[in-house]
Parts: structure tokens; C-alpha cells; sequence
């Protein structure tokens, strides 16, 4: 549906394009897999203090939640990294500029110390940081946070969007705050440290309890550490956190300790402003006065807006990626890269029709799928990637920190010829344009596998995105690829709400004979990229039902393990055992105007949609 | 007449509650859980179970049809969880916008298609005829999303002379203080009303002109200057009426592509941005609006023709 | 009442004019024959009718002429400009677009039609029944009707279409399936006013039964209605059809109709590729054009017909 808006957008952009000969075809073509997209500017100018910018939000993404224990159904990341980070830093801070991990700088806390065999973590504040009402943050500040998640949880798991059964705060057998500025967690059971700092401390966010501590406005500061009191502060927070008309002026609020707080508030449209916090204690206090986040219906009206050099900064549409050269011409810098998370074609391994969850059980019929996949093809094409994406084989794109430089080397890579050998060599009599058909049926290695009888065919669905355009060209490439070993892919489009909510093993075991593959993007993960809740037999996330002994004892690995480096094996091992088959992840593409400027780092964390606008000047 | 009315008014309602019955059968019927599709793929069984409970979707169909009714008899259209505004503020901010480039597009229909009708009619089966009964026949077989296509492609591509997105303000008179950003929206919407009228008023016309009242007037010397404008046009207009009532679902299916294909923020594309959203009460809220408008086209569109046909109201 | 409801434009029957000036047609005619000869008069039915027969036969027979390969995707040579081998150039997949134009054309044509019938059957039935019927039956038949017809068009077929996977069958049906409303109504009309004529009341009076009456007078005089609505319904159905497609619910690969070529067009036309949109935007407005060319003089001679009577 969203197709519609994009294409008002799209025939706008002939317009500029008219006037540069060429087109943009020929200026846009890149490297396929080129590991960013354009590059980063260096810093110019001379840092000043004041003036004004204006960023595009995200399409129906407005911020509707004020308190930082977001639920569910408010959370998006936008409303985490431009709304409420720039208000209330969190414990940890990541990313490190461009790269996927914690970067201690920036973090309200020394990084953690384990002890204890991993079950003891002790937490020190750092120094400089205070609230603006002149206290420092502090350690109760830490405990205070965690006692409202308790009581937020305790009232309903959809109450914080971060909540995973069984993981924070439910893995902490106690929390104290030992002095001022240092904390202790006891954990109920051994964790892996890299893990608990990256995937688990990163989502503390210290908040005021020297004002927010209270149940009423203006009530008493009472002792969160009562269940019944956080119960109540909970209540009073929450209630207020829904009443956007009040965002801006209820007193509550002002208490901030990042580098802005919010300024203005637009109920009708969600423009939102904000104003530096001349407080703020952290590296660099805020040069920009005044941050205006602009609202738009639509990717299309945005990028209008950009091109008409309305905006000083916006993310830019896969649909846009021809359009960047004029992007150029009209003053502004662009640059991509992947973003934490990888794409895929999920397949059912519970699909009873046809056998499919069978033939999916062996790993040649897997290999074979893959083998089928041109994703140098594919982000080479004008009619799909057009240059913006890298190849990727694994849940974590090459720059993360945790992975090795694998990831972005095909284990399988685009031949139909070895997915009609492996088939072959299995007992599959391959008809191309026709139907492949297994003719040695057995468990033996040059036969068809446990389960298969003889003449099964290879036959599956797959349900695609409707939208935006990509997901059905790619869906109908693959296909047509299958087709020529004899594979019959049936693609159909279905929107994504009813895939997540239809085509979805753990959510939807009674619809799960109705599909064999299913595709909408992708997942993006945390910083340590394990897929502990994805891929491990129980995941509450496990989309295709994927089930694999060692990969349950990888993930526990990566989880409770004692080596920080655990989740690079799991990486590893599922690379080449694929719970899914592997699509090219896509830049996440942003562009801003030339008169901002900024430490590179400041500018290298966009793609991963954070912002640190404080290290940012107009020149 | 009186009681003609009434019982009309009493069949409206009728057909609005089968409309609210059927809209949210077809919705809740055709998927699973809305706290999956709000709280998204990654979110814990235990949280949508959560979040469905406490909206109190895990309760059975008839009972949540029988609350969500009982919140219409309020007025109450209900919550958007997606927007975290009620579905009345919602649809109250931007009818405005919707309401007023209809409005503008109808005048502009009805003030060509009625002179173009009837000089149609009057010169029926001259070159100008063949010509514009062509030109009507090809915007009538043009999808709406098509010719605003074309619009945008001729004006703003091609000539460079429009923008090809509407006015993006939220001021519900955008299309007075910005017309340059709405010309194209209001042209394609117009284009296709236009059409449409043009084509009834021509028939409507040649069906005055045989009628014995213009021949006797002819007869009488009246000059077909003022034939044309003392009986015809006024005659002629009569079922024009009752085709503006009736061709209110025409308007808003033309209002919904124009919106989301020019990206002006009304109605037609909050309810788009719904749909995808799987924004259940704002899909809800916005087809019951629409379908109680149609309804009470139809219902204008009906009276006026009971009041000057007395013979309909037996029916 | 609703039974003054015109779906069409043109509503009320246009063409006492012409015989408001006095042409006579020979009173030995039969009525069928004076449609034939109404209708050759008219030069837009005959153009349209010739556009219909033309696109039949491109999108039929050209395929066999006009030999390109529609399976096989190709990403590199996507969106290749025409000539060169491709007359309308590539598409996004690498296909070859004329070849394209024909095969969408084909599967637009069929749905059009199938679902013009699918329609069109179960309004005359509906219609027909509740016409029939008269009293608390045919109140509560129209309700339904008034309730479906209140219900925006797009949003339930959206919504069924996100449900049931597009084939030319399901979309036939789909579409089918929603818009026997119209023509139930004006069948309603039509029997109603037949029912009040005095053949009808002479036959009843001279002891014919209720069927005889169905099957000897009111179907074969209903019959001109239901063929013009029939063309309607098809010149409707492939706009909605290409709606459909336009929005991603069109038919799926392999197959194409023209709605989904166009929805994929508009997606590229950034990169200069306007042979994505105007080859095919312009069958499809000349293809239902045709139809309501054809439509629209078969209304007017049918209606001289039955004025003859």
C-alpha cells in the first residue's frame, strides 16, 4: 500500500533529474557489496554555538511515550534514539561511531566489573554527569529504574519493550546501590559479560528519583524500593508518559541529563522541538540550540522536502537510491551503511504440506536454496538494490565487532549448476522448467533423506511483503531461478502485519502447515549479535520453528558462557547450517546538508539510526 | 411525505449497523492477534498475550462487537494504539482537509459538466459532441491513480510547472492558501466527477429537450436562449441533484488514491496508513464515516426525488 | 426507494431525441434487428468494438507472432531502455515489456470478463428474486444490498485480497463477488417496471403461471439490460483489477495483469523509464474504453427496441 505515496515521490524526483543530462543511472552505479554507501566527509569549519536544524522523523513513527520504560506498543527505534536518548542517556551508550559496540566514552558508567564465576557485576558511575536540576546521577538513580521496570512488568510484559522472559530484570536475584556512584547486581545464574554489558545493561536508563520518586504531583518522595510505591510511582509516571499535550510542559519532564530536553510538543502533527541543556555534564556540551523534528506522512513527502533543502537531515528510501546524485547537486552529503541486523527468507521448518518441513531438514535441500541466491546479482540490479545493500551470510553484518570477516563471503554463492549437482547427488531426478522429483529415496548420502518418498516434488510458497517493491522483486528472481532446477517457488504478497501475525510458528502453530517460506526484510539485533530468542529451539522470536542441538548449545554459549568471543561461533556455525536463507542487507542511507559538520564518529553513527546532535555545528 | 422520511431515516440506520457488523467481522475474522501486529514480530508471547488482553481482544467476537457498539452509541470510535490519539480526534483532524477538497472538486465538477452536458445535448452528434463525448469517455476509463499519474507526469515532470505533491500544511484551508500545490489533486479528482456528470447532464438534457414543454416553448417562439436557460437547465438539473448524492462513495474512493498517490494528509490517507498499519480501529472508524455518508447521500438523493415524484413513495 | 439508482452515467435513455425528430424506423423490423442497425449507426460503438477485437488479438494470437521468454528473471539487464531487440524496452525483472503488455493483457481481458459474468449472474438472479418477490422479501434483499454498497468498494476487496492469493480464478471471483450490487439493482428495476406492464398483466390475466411468465416474458425482455451491464461490468472490472495490481495484489509470478505492470513501472520511472508506464496505461484506457463505447450504444439501441414494442 505504502507503494502509492512512493510514487508521487517518485515522479517527482524526474524533475530535478530532467535538468542533469545523463540521468541518474549512470552517476549512481557502485561497486555491488560495497561495504558503505558513499563516504563519510571530514569535519570543516569552525565549531560555533546556536542556530537551528531540522530533522525528518520517521513516517508514523512519532514519539507517543514520554517515560523511558517504553511499552511495546510504543517503541520504535526512532523513538528511542531521537526522542528519548537525547533526553535520558542510557547506563551503556552504543554505538562506538560506526562500530557495533559499547562505547564507554559516552556511557553514564565506567564498563562493568563481573566477579563471582559472571554472577556478581558491579557497576561505577563516572564522574560529570548530573541531572539539570543540578543533582549528580546517581546509583539509586540505576536502582530506581530497575524498581519501575519491576512494577511496570508486574502490571503487564508488554509494559517494556525490551522485556524477554527470563532476562533482565527477571535474571537479578538483587540489585543495591553499595555507595554513591557504584551498584551491585546479583545474578541468579552465570552470564557471559560481553552479553549481559551489550544485550542486557545497554537498555538501563537512569532516571531522576530525587523528583520522578512520587505518586502524585507534587506528592512526596517515597522509597521505591517498596513494591507497593513503585507500583504507585509507576501508575502516576505512566499515566502522565500518555498525555502527549503535556509532553512539553508538565514540570516532570524538565528533569533530563542529555544533551537536550523537549521544548515544544504538536499533539495534531508530532512536530516536536528540542533546546540544548546548557547542564548537560557529559564530553561535549551541545553546540546547536535548537533541534526541530519535522513530521511527514510519507518517505515520498520527505524526500521532497530534502530535495527542496527544506531539511537539514533525513534518512533517504531504498526507492530514493537512484536520486542521490541529485541529492548532491542540491547541497547535501550522503552516506549508508548496514545497519545491526541481517535479511533473509525465512523458511517453515514445521510445514507439513508437501513435506516441506522434511525436505527443509536436510541440509543438501537447504544448500541447494541458497546456491539459488544471486546477491551480487541483486544488489547490482536497478530493479532491486540498485548498488545500496552488501552481501551478507549471517546474522550480523561484517562491521560488527563480534564476527569475523566471514560473513560477508558466500558459503554457498549463486550457482544453479551446484544446487542441481547437490540435488543430483541426492537422488533427485532434476527436470529444469519442469518438476524435480526425488528418485532414490533413503537415508543413504547419495539418496534423498529421512522422510522423502520416492517422487516427492520440490514445491513451496512464499509469502512476500507487499510492500515496498523490493520484497517481490527478489521473492520473483529466486523463483525464477528454482524454476530452472525444476523447483517450484509459488510467490503471493501479503501485507506484513498479517505475515507476523499469521505466518509465524511460535505465534500461529495452527497456521503453520500453510506456509513454507515467508519474507519481509529482516531482524535488526543488539549489539552482541547473538540469536539467543531467534534461532535456539525455544525462541519466543523462532519465526520458522528452526530447531539445531548445536546451535542450543552455541547460543547458551554465547549467553552464559565465560568467553566474551562465544557469539562468534554461533555466527559462524549458523553461516553455513542456514536456520534461514541469507538476502544482502541493506544500507540505511541518510543524508544531510554541507553546512553540518562534526567529528566524523558523530555523523558514522546514523546508519545505525543514533544521533549525537550535541557534537554537531553549523558552519 | 413526513412518514416517507422517517421510515428512510429508520432503514439508514439499520443499513449503517449491518455496515459496522460486517467492517468488523471482515477485520477481526481475517486476522489472528492485534498485539502481534502493534507490538511487532520480535515481541514475547507473554507481552502480546498481554497487550490482548488488557484491549481486551481475547475476549470472543460478539462480545468485543457488542462493546465496540456500545462505545458508538457514546460516539465512540475508539482508540488508535498505532497513533495514541482516539479515532474521533483522528477523523475530526483531518476531514477538514479531505471535506474541502472534495467540496472544492464537486463545485468544479458540477460548474463544467452541467454547461458541457448541455451543449452536448444541444448540439448532439456535431464534430464538438463526438469530440468531447470521446474526451469524457476517456477520462471515464481512466483508473484514478492513473490519471493522477499522467498529471503529475505532464505538469510536474514534463512542464515543470506544478508541484506533484499537495500542500502538506495542516491548515484545513491549505487548498486557498497554497492553490498552486493542489491544482493537480483537484484537477484529477475533478477529472474524473466530471466525466461522469457531463455524461448524465447530456443525456438528462436530450431527454428535456424531447420533452413536449421545450417544443411547445419553441412552438411559442421563445428563442433556445431562454428555453435553455428558463426550462431546460433548471429541469436538467434536477436529477444532477440526486447524482451529487449518490455519487458520494465515487468521491471518497477517488479521495483515497488522490490522497496517499499526492500524499495530502486527509482522511483517504490516514485510513491508507491504517491498512497498513493493520490500525484496526482507525480502519473501523473510517469505513463506518464513510459508509454513513453514503448512506445519507442516497438518503438526500432520495428524498429529493420523492419530492418532486410523489409516485416513489409507495415503494 | 432506490430503484431510481443509475450506476452508469448516461442514466436516463438518451435517445428520444432522435426520435423527437421524427425518424421513423419501418414498423416490420424486428426489435433485434433494429439494435443491430442502432448500433452499427453509431461510429464509437463500431471503433470500440474494432479495439476490442484488436486487443483480443494482440494479447491472444501475439504472443505466437511475438516470441519472448516471460520466466526467466534477469537482474542485469533490467530496465533496458526500448530497441535494441526489445521495441518497449525491459522491465525491472528483464522482461521483455511488448511481450509483457500481451500476456498482462490476456489475464486482464479474461478477469474482466469472467468476473463481468460472475457478477453480472448473481445480480440477475438477486434482482430478479427480490423483484419478484416484492414485500418484506425484496425490503430486506435491497437492505443487504444498500448495506454492501455503503461499505467502500476498495476496502473490502483489500482485504479479502490480503486473505486468498490472486489467481485469475480467485480475482474473477473476488471481484465477481462484490459487484453484483449494481446490476441486481437495475435487474430489480427492470423487472419491476416489466412486471407493471400490460403484457405481463394481460398474460396473468389470461391464466399464465408465475414461471412461464419468468421464463416467456420477463427474461427475454430483462435480457437487453443484463448484456449492457455485462459490457459495463467488464470495462469496470479490468479498472478494478489493474486497482488491484496497482496496490500489489494482482496476479503473481509467473503471471502479470496490467495493474501490477504498472505498479512495478511506477516504482522505476525515477530511472527514466517511462516505456513502463505509458504503453501499458494506454492499453488499458483504450481496452476499457472500448468496452463502454460498445456499452453505451448497445444501452441506446436496446432502449429504442423496447420503445418500439
Amino acid at each position: 500500500m505504502r507503494r502509492l505515496p512512493l510514487l508521487a515521490g517518485v515522479l517527482t524526483l524526474l524533475l530535478p533529474l530532467a535538468a542533469c543530462s545523463g540521468g541518474s543511472a549512470s552517476s549512481t552505479v557502485r561497486k555491488p557489496g560495497a561495504k558503505t554507501f558513499g563516504s563519510l566527509p571530514a569535519q570543516s569549519g569552525t565549531p560555533k554555538d546556536g542556530g537551528a536544524i531540522d530533522i525528518a522523523q520517521q513516517p508514523g513513527a512519532g514519539p507517543f511515550y514520554m517515560l523511558p520504560v517504553v511499552p511495546g506498543a510504543f517503541n520504535s527505534t526512532f523513538v528511542t534514539y531521537q526522542f528519548q536518548r537525547l533526553m535520558y542517556r542510557p547506563l551503556y551508550w552504543f554505538p562506538d561511531g560506526a562500530s557495533h559496540k559499547v562505547d564507554e566514552s559516552l556511557s553514564l558508567a565506567a564498563l562493568p566489573e563481573f566477579s563471582d564465576g559472571n554472577k556478581t557485576v558491579t557497576i561505577k558511575l563516572r564522574d560529570g554527569y548530573k541531572w539539570s536540576d543540578g543533582n549528580p546521577v546517581e546509583a539509586d538513580d540505576v536502582v530506581f529504574f530497575i524498581d519501575l521496570v519491576k512494577a511496570a512488568l508486574k502490571k503487564s510484559p508488554a509494559n517494556w519493550a525490551d522485556y524477554t522472559p527470563g532476562q533482565f530484570p527477571d535474571s537479578i536475584a538483587g540489585v543495591e546501590a553499595t555507595s554513591k556512584n557504584t551498584v551491585t547486581l546479583k545474578l541468579k545464574e552465570a552470564y557471559n559479560p560481553e552479553w549481559f554489558t551489550a544485550n542486557q545493561l545497554t537498555s538501563i536508563i537512569p532516571l531522576p528519583a530525587d523528583q520522578w520518586s512520587r505518586a502524585s504531583d507534587g506528592g512526596p518522595i517515597l522509597d521505591h524500593s517498596s513494591p507497593e510505591n513503585a507500583k504507585a510511582i509507576y501508575a502516576y509516571l505512566d499515566k502522565a508518559s500518555r498525555d502527549p499535550a503535556t509532553f512539553a510542559t508538565n514540570p516532570l519532564w524538565r528533569t533530563v541529563n542529555g544533551p537536550y530536553r523537549l521544548s515544544s510538543f504538536d499533539v495534531t502533527t508530532n512536530a516536536y522541538s528540542m533546546t540544548a541543556n546548557e547542564a548537560y555534564g557529559g564530553p561535549q556540551k551541545p553546540h546547536i540550540k535548537t533541534l526541530n523534528f519535522q513530521p511527514f506522512t510519507s518517505e515520498t513527502a520527505k524526500f521532497n522536502q530534502l530535495l527542496s533543502g527544506k531539511l537539514t537531515m533525513a534518512t533517504v528510501d531504498q526507492n530514493n537510491v537512484g536520486q542521490v546524485a541529485a541529492l548532491k547537486t542540491a547541497g547535501y552529503h550522503v552516506y549508508g551503511a548496514p545497519r545491526l541486523g541481517f535479511s533473509f527468507i525465512m523458511l517453515n521448518f514445521k510445514d507439513t504440506t508437501d513435506n516441506v518441513g522434511r525436505l527443509y531438514a536436510q541440509h543438501y535441500i537447504r544448500q541447494a536454496l541458497q546456491h539459488l541466491i544471486d546477491q551480487p546479482g541483486y544488489i547490482a540490479s536497478k530493479g532491486m538494490y540498485n548498488g545500496a545493500a552488501v552481501e551478507s551470510y549471517g546474522p550480523a553484518p561484517a562491521s560488527s565487532p563480534y564476527v569475523s570477516g566471514n560473513v560477508a563471503t558466500a558459503p554457498y554463492p549463486y550457482d544453479p549448476a551446484a544446487a542441481r549437482k547437490l540435488l543430483e547427488d541426492h537422488g533427485w531426478k532434476v527436470v529444469p522448467d519442469g518438476a524435480t522429483t526425488c528418485e532414490r529415496p533413503g537415508t543413504g548420502a547419495s539418496q534423498c533423506g529421512a522422510g522423502i518418498p520416492k517422487g516427492q516434488t520440490l514445491k513451496f510458497n512464499l509469502f512476500y511483503r507487499s510492500e515496498p517493491q523490493l520484497h517481490s522483486a527478489v521473492s520473483t528472481a529466486f523463483a525464477s531461478a528454482a524454476r530452472k532446477v525444476g523447483i517450484t517457488v509459488s510467490v503471493a504478497p501479503k501485507t506484513f502485519s498479517f505475515l507476523i501475525q499469521n505466518f509465524n510458528v511460535p505465534a500461529a502453530p495452527s497456521k503453520a502447515g500453510e506456509w513454507a517460506m515467508s519474507t519481509w526484510g529482516g531482524f535488526s539485533t543488539k549489539p552482541y549479535p547473538t540469536m539467543s530468542g531467534v534461532f535456539d529451539t525455544k525462541g519466543s522470536g523462532n519465526v520458522g520453528a528452526y530447531s539445531d542441538p548445536e546451535t542450543d548449545e552455541l547460543i547458551r554459549a554465547s549467553v552464559h558462557g565465560a568467553d566474551r568471543k562465544a557469539v562468534q561461533a554461533e555466527i559462524e556455525h549458523l553461516r553455513t547450517d542456514l536456520p534461514v536463507l541469507w538476502l544482502p542487507n541493506a544500507h540505511t542511507i541518510w543524508a544531510w546538508k554541507d553546512t553540518l559538520s562534526g567529528p566524523t564518529d558523530s555523523f558514522a553513527n546514523l546508519p545505525a539510526g543514533v544521533l549525537t546532535p550535541e557534537y554537531w555545528y553549523l558552519k | 411525505m413526513v412518514q416517507y422520511v422517517l421510515r428512510r431515516l429508520g432503514t439508514s440506520a439499520i443499513v449503517i449497523l449491518g455496515v459496522s457488523l460486517i467492517t468488523f467481522l471482515l477485520l477481526h475474522g481475517m486476522s489472528g492477534s492485534p498485539g502481534r501486529a502493534i507490538l511487532g514480530v520480535q515481541a514475547s508471547a507473554e507481552a502480546v498475550a498481554a497487550f490482548d488482553r488488557e484491549h481486551g481482544y481475547d475476549r470472543s467476537l460478539a462480545v468485543q462487537y457488542l462493546d465496540y457498539l456500545g462505545g458508538l452509541l457514546h460516539g465512540d470510535l475508539g482508540h488508535s494504539y498505532k497513533l495514541n490519539q482516539s479515532v474521533n480526534a483522528l477523523l475530526a483532524e483531518n476531514a477538514g482537509r479531505t471535506a474541502m477538497l472534495s467540496a472544492v472538486a464537486l463545485l468544479l465538477a458540477i460548474a463544467v459538466a452541467v454547461p458541457l452536458g448541455v451543449f452536448q445535448a444541444v448540439k448532439r452528434n456535431s464534430v464538438g459532441d463526438t469530440v468531447l463525448t470521446a474526451l469524457t469517455f476517456v477520462t471515464y476509463s481512466m483508473p484514478v491513480f492513473l490519471l493522477a499519474m499522467l498529471l503529475i507526469q505532464f505538469f510536474a515532470m514534463g512542464l515543470g510547472v506544478l508541484p506533484a505533491q499537495a500542500a502538506q500544511s495542516s491548515s484545513d484551508f491549505v487548498i486557498f492558501t497554497e492553490p498552486r500545490a493542489m491544482l493537480l489533486p483537484v484537477l484529477t479528482l475533478t477529472g474524473v466527477t466530471v466525466a461522469m456528470y457531463s455524461r448524465y447532464q447530456r443525456s438528462a438534457a436530450l431527454d428535456q429537450l424531447a420533452q413536449d414543454y421545450i417544443r411547445v416553448a419553441r412552438a411559442k417562439g421563445l428563442s433556445m436562449r431562454l428555453v435553455l436557460t428558463r426550462h431546460l437547465l433548471r429541469n436538467a438539473c434536477v436529477p444532477l441533484v440526486t447524482l451529487v448524492g449518490m455519487s458520494i462513495p465515487l468521491l471518497l474512493a477517488g479521495n483515497l488514491v488522490v490522497e496517499s498517490v499526492f500524499n495530502y494528509p486527509g482522511l483517504g490517507l490516514l485510513f491508507f496508513n491504517g491498512l497498513n498499519n493493520q490500525d484496526y480501529p482507525v480502519l473501523l472508524g473510517y469505513t463506518l464515516v464513510a459508509a454513513t455518508l453514503t448512506v445519507l447521500g442516497n438518503l438526500v438523493a432520495d428524498v429529493l426525488v420523492a419530492a418532486t415524484d410523489p409516485r416513489t413513495r409507495r415503494a | 426507494m432506490t430503484e431510481s439508482v443509475t450506476d452508469k452515467p448516461g442514466g436516463p435513455a438518451a435517445p428520444t431525441a432522435r426520435d423527437g425528430r421524427g425518424v421513423r424506423l419501418p414498423d416490420t423490423m424486428s426489435g433485434w434487428r433494429l439494435t443491430a442497425r442502432e448500433f452499427v449507426q453509431n461510429r464509437l460503438a463500431v471503433s470500440g468494438l474494432g479495439i476490442i477485437v484488436f486487443f483480443v488479438l494482440f494479447c491472444f494470437a501475439g504472443p505466437y507472432l511475438y516470441v519472448t521468454d516471460q520466466v526467466t528473471v534477469d537482474p542485469v539487464s533490467s530496465l533496458l531502455a526500448p530497441g535494441g531487440g526489445h521495441p518497449l524496452g525491459t522491465d525491472a525483472q528483464g522482461f521483455d515489456v511488448l511481450g509483457r503488455i500481451m500476456l498482462g493483457g490476456r489475464a486482464s481481458l479474461q478477469i474482466g470478463l469472467f468476473a463481468a459474468l460472475i457478477a453480472t449472474g448473481i445480480g440477475t438472479l438477486y434482482g430478479t428474486i427480490a423483484g419478484l418477490a416484492g414485500g418484506v422479501v425484496d425490503g430486506f434483499m435491497m437492505r443487504v444490498v444498500d448495506t454492501l454498497l455503503s461499505i467502500p468498494f476498495l476496502f473490502i476487496v483489500l482485504i479479502v485480497a490480503t486473505r486468498f492469493s490472486s489467481t485469475v480464478l480467485s480475482l474473477s471471483l473476488i471481484l465477481g463477488a462484490f459487484s453484483w450490487l449494481a446490476p441486481a439493482r437495475l435487474v430489480r428495476a427492470e423487472v419491476l417496471t416489466l412486471r407493471s406492464r400490460g403484457f405481463v398483466a394481460a398474460a396473468t390475466v389470461m391464466g399464465a403461471t408465475r414461471a412461464r411468465i419468468v421464463a416467456r416474458h420477463l427474461i427475454p425482455n430483462a435480457l437487453g439490460v443484463v448484456i449492457v451491464n455485462i459490457t459495463f461490468q467488464v470495462a469496470d472490472a479490468i479498472i478494478a483489477v489493474s486497482l488491484l495490481g496497482f496496490l500489489g495484489f494482482g496476479l503473481n509470478y509467473p503471471d502479470v495483469e496490467w495493474g501490477t505492470q504498472l505498479s512495478a513501472g511506477v516504482s522505476y520511472l525515477l530511472a527514466g523509464s517511462w516505456w513502463l508506464i505509458y504503453p501499458v496505461g494506454g492499453c488499458l484506457v483504450l481496452v476499457v474504453m472500448a468496452f463502454n463505447f460498445v456499452g453505451d450504444a448497445l444501452r441506446d439501441s436496446i432502449d429504442v427496441r423496447l420503445r418500439r414494442r
